[in-house]
């Protein structure tokens, strides 16, 4: 069996995202993200106002790969059991029985993730974290390749419950995808005239693959100069003054896998300072947590995130 | 508390030795006044007995007749000792006046820090662990530490304003006058330093009576401990100093500066060595005064002033040095000087800290200038990376990069360090109107080797140099063009 390569990420990636513009008009940046985190195991958090496709996203990027899929609408009266599952009482063999929740899919869609109370967002937690779920005592393995795709919508506050820290660290990246333009506007409703072309969306890839070029993406080599370049932006939002927290050392793993994934998406064996740069806002901007003036002040991680990469030599050629 | 069985006796002590030493200088300055030997015994009892009974059973409530009884006791037996001679009596009781008016005062103090717990109240079991605060929230407690402290600088400035007094006019002390000045002094600073210090524990005794705190009793050895080394050690000092307190004086800064003006060697210093004469003595000192008068007497009075702010300075960076270890975390709440000294302390660190950083600079930066001065070597002062070490011909595509961009820096278009070489790229590459293809090249090919675990090939190296070449020829040919490539950033 032929051992897979960077180039045969490069055309999983423009396979998969081929399939995906059948659906979705545009936002080739966020498919491309979407699928760095899908290659780095991580876990993906789409936030944006309503109605411009993030949960559409999702499903398409569902239904290109080929493995299972479930959906979690979250709503303030859901429970933990009924994202991981429970032990059910089965009469027949008077015994009980684990019945799976949604959670045990390879790719989970968890839309609007913030209406859920705190702790049935804590249930994902240990899934997210190490790909298990622990049931009645019970540790349930849950199948690679999995991701959590999960959407929140940052403009209601009624009965919605911010995600706590903890959980926000867990998500490899968090994606907006903005409106769009007149012309994809205008692309979208001649798509939409007729059946929704998601129903015709088939698999392009299957979770084997997807599994093998996660091993390639691990694989790409990252020079001793741009691993340095990543901890030291990671060390800098540390320093910065409007910032409570900065970025973890799991950002720090988190900006050289996603750099990696970016690199092989581009069918190079190796990372580059501009795929740190690239991922930076993406990887980290989320896992900053402002003092209550900055955000007050409109402050956002991501502006924060721009000032630093500012700051930080990249530190190619430091004596010219 | 047997602190506070030490402390009266500290009080008179030190009440002696303050009104010996001003009286013996009254006595210099007033050569018709005559003080015998024996008074001192009567004062020192005087101020014992006056100290006690105002520590243990002086209250508001003590009839006046017991006081007048008091004082009775002492000037009595002093008319006669005085031969009833009215005037000598005066001058006699004046001084054991003074002394035990002083001791009461001290002996009051102690009572009335005794009373703490009526000014604490229910917060005095909180104040023991904070110390600080139970110093700014309790006015009166405050000022009995400061009572004592107040009065042992003032009384210490007085002292020196006589001697400088005597000094002035001409008096010259000598002999046992001497030796009775430096043993009653050496009392006087030992005493103080003591009564402030178990003041200041006899304070805390009684915080943590109030507040039942259980301490260590191995505590209050090892502050006695502490405080009999601080003694022996202000006593070596004070006896081992110079009369004039200060070593810098201005005859000696005068001296000192005139050996690095005139390279001559330092008469004071002959003097000593010679055994000194009075003509030499006399050179010196109107050499000292030209100066002094002369156009050198403003530097002179810049450099002592100058001096003595960097002493100083030194001196509260070396208190705060202390402070800062005993208390720790604890320095936050300080006030005052303490406060300011820590400040010092700080101030201090951080311009050594930054000093040893612009010296490491400076150094690094000649390291780097004297690798750059050797010739044919380029990108040698890159041989350190371990890339390089890997990978030898890299080093010369990463000195063709650094030469491009100082080319093109030339012409404004400088490379940031927050800029990436592919960044820098585009930026030549919209610039630059010929030779696009060429900025392509060698920047994917900088990057692939210079990030990639590739291992660049003689004839890849070449090419990428070539290529290199030609873009730095484009910068020149912009420059003839007088072109208006001013973005320097992306």
């Amino acid at each position: 069996m032929p051992q897979s390569t960077t180039s045969d990420v490069a055309k999983f990636g423009q396979r998969v995202t081929a399939n995906i513009a059948k659906v979705m008009v545009g936002k080739e940046s966020t498919k491309k993200l979407l699928l760095v985190a899908l290659l780095s195991e991580g876990h993906v958090l789409l936030e944006d106002v309503p109605g411009v496709g993030k949960t559409m996203l999702a499903r398409c990027l569902a239904a290109s790969f080929g493995g299972s899929f479930s959906r979690i609408q979250c709503t303030p009266d859901l429970l933990p059991t009924d994202i991981t599952g429970l032990s059910v009482f089965n009469q027949k063999e008077e015994d009980f029985v684990f019945r799976p929740g949604p959670i045990m899919a390879q790719i989970v869609l968890v839309d609007e993730i913030n209406r859920a109370t705190p702790r049935t967002q804590s249930s994902l937690l240990e899934a997210m974290g190490e790909g298990q779920v622990t049931v009645d005592g019970t540790t349930h393995k849950l199948s690679r390749p999995f991701m959590v795709v999960a959407t929140q919508n940052p403009v209601e506050f009624d009965g919605t419950f911010p995600l706590p820290e903890a959980q926000l660290d867990r998500f490899f990246l968090m994606l907006q995808l903005g409106y769009p333009t007149v012309a994809e506007e205008n692309e979208i409703l001649l798509r939409m005239q007729g059946d929704h072309p998601i129903t015709a969306l088939g698999p392009v890839t299957e979770p084997s693959e997807v599994v093998k070029l996660q091993q390639v993406v691990r694989e790409v080599f990252v020079e001793e100069s741009v691993r340095d370049y990543a901890v030291r932006i990671v060390q800098q939002t540390r320093q910065q003054a409007q910032v409570q927290l900065g970025a973890s050392p799991r950002g720090s793993l988190a900006l050289i896998r996603a750099a990696q994934a970016l690199a092989a998406l581009d069918n190079r064996s190796y990372v580059t300072p501009d795929d740190v740069k690239a991922m930076a806002i993406p990887v980290l901007a989320h896992r900053l947590v402002l003092k209550a003036d900055s955000a007050l002040r409109g402050i956002t991680g991501r502006s924060i995130l721009g000032d630093v990469l500012h700051q930080v030599a990249v530190g190619a050629e430091n004596e010219v | 508390m047997k602190t506070k069985g030490l402390l009266p006796a500290l009080a008179a002590l030190f009440s002696l030795a303050i009104v010996s030493i001003l009286g013996r200088y009254i006595v210099l300055l007033f050569p018709g006044l005559d003080v015998p030997f024996w008074l001192g015994f009567i004062m020192f009892f005087a101020a014992l007995e006056s100290a006690y009974f105002s520590a243990y059973y002086l209250s508001p409530r003590t009839p006046f007749l017991v006081r007048l009884f008091e004082l009775v006791l002492w000037l009595g037996p002093l008319y006669f000792l005085a031969g009833r001679a009215l005037d000598v009596f005066a001058t006699y009781s004046a001084f054991v006046l003074c002394t035990w008016l002083m001791a009461r005062g001290y002996g009051s103090q102690l009572a009335y820090m005794e009373r703490v717990a009526d000014y604490l109240g229910d917060q005095g079991a909180s104040t023991v662990t904070w110390e600080y605060e139970s110093l700014e929230s309790g006015d009166a407690t405050k000022g009995s530490i400061l009572y004592f402290w107040q009065r042992l600088l003032v009384f210490g400035a007085l002292i020196a304003l006589l001697a400088i007094t005597c000094r002035s006019t001409g008096v010259r002390v000598m002999g046992g006058e001497l030796a009775f000045l430096r043993a009653m002094g050496t009392i006087a600073v030992v005493s103080g330093l003591a009564l402030q210090a178990c003041a200041y524990l006899f304070r805390l005794q009684i915080l943590w009576n109030h507040a039942k705190a259980d301490v260590n009793p191995v505590l209050g050895q090892i502050w006695v401990r502490t405080l009999l080394t601080l003694l022996l050690c202000t006593m070596l000092v004070v006896n081992v100093a110079p009369v004039d307190y200060w070593p810098l004086t201005a005859a000696r800064i005068a001296e000192i500066m005139r050996g690095f003006v005139f390279h001559s060697p330092d008469p004071l210093i002959e003097m000593e060595s010679s055994g000194g004469n009075s003509q030499q003595e006399m050179e010196v000192l109107a050499f000292s005064e030209e100066i002094a008068t002369g156009p050198w007497g403003i530097i002179l009075a810049a450099t002592i002033f100058a001096i003595m702010i960097v002493v100083g300075l030194l001196f509260l960076g070396i208190i705060g040095f202390i402070i800062t270890q005993i208390l720790g975390a604890e320095i936050e709440r300080l006030k005052g000087l303490p406060r300011l000294a820590v400040q010092i302390y700080r101030g201090m660190q951080s311009a050594f800290g930054q000093l040893l950083h612009g010296a490491r600079k400076i150094r690094s930066y000649l390291q780097v200038s004297s690798q750059r001065q050797r010739p044919s070597l380029p990108g040698d002062d890159l041989s350190r990376n371990p890339t390089h070490k890997r990978r030898p011909l890299l080093k010369n595509v990463r000195a063709m990069f650094r030469q491009i961009a100082k080319e093109a820096g030339r012409r404004g278009l400088y490379y940031r360090p927050s800029l990436t070489v592919w960044e820098y790229g585009e930026i030549l590459h919209d610039k630059l109107p010929q030779g696009k293809e060429a900025v392509g090249e060698f920047f994917s090919g900088y990057q692939e080797v210079r990030y990639s675990d590739h291992n660049v090939t003689n004839s890849e190296e070449q090419r990428l140099l070539e290529v290199g070449a030609e873009i730095i020829e484009n910068i020149e040919n912009l420059k003839g063009e007088g072109s208006d490539a001013t973005v320097n950033d992306k």
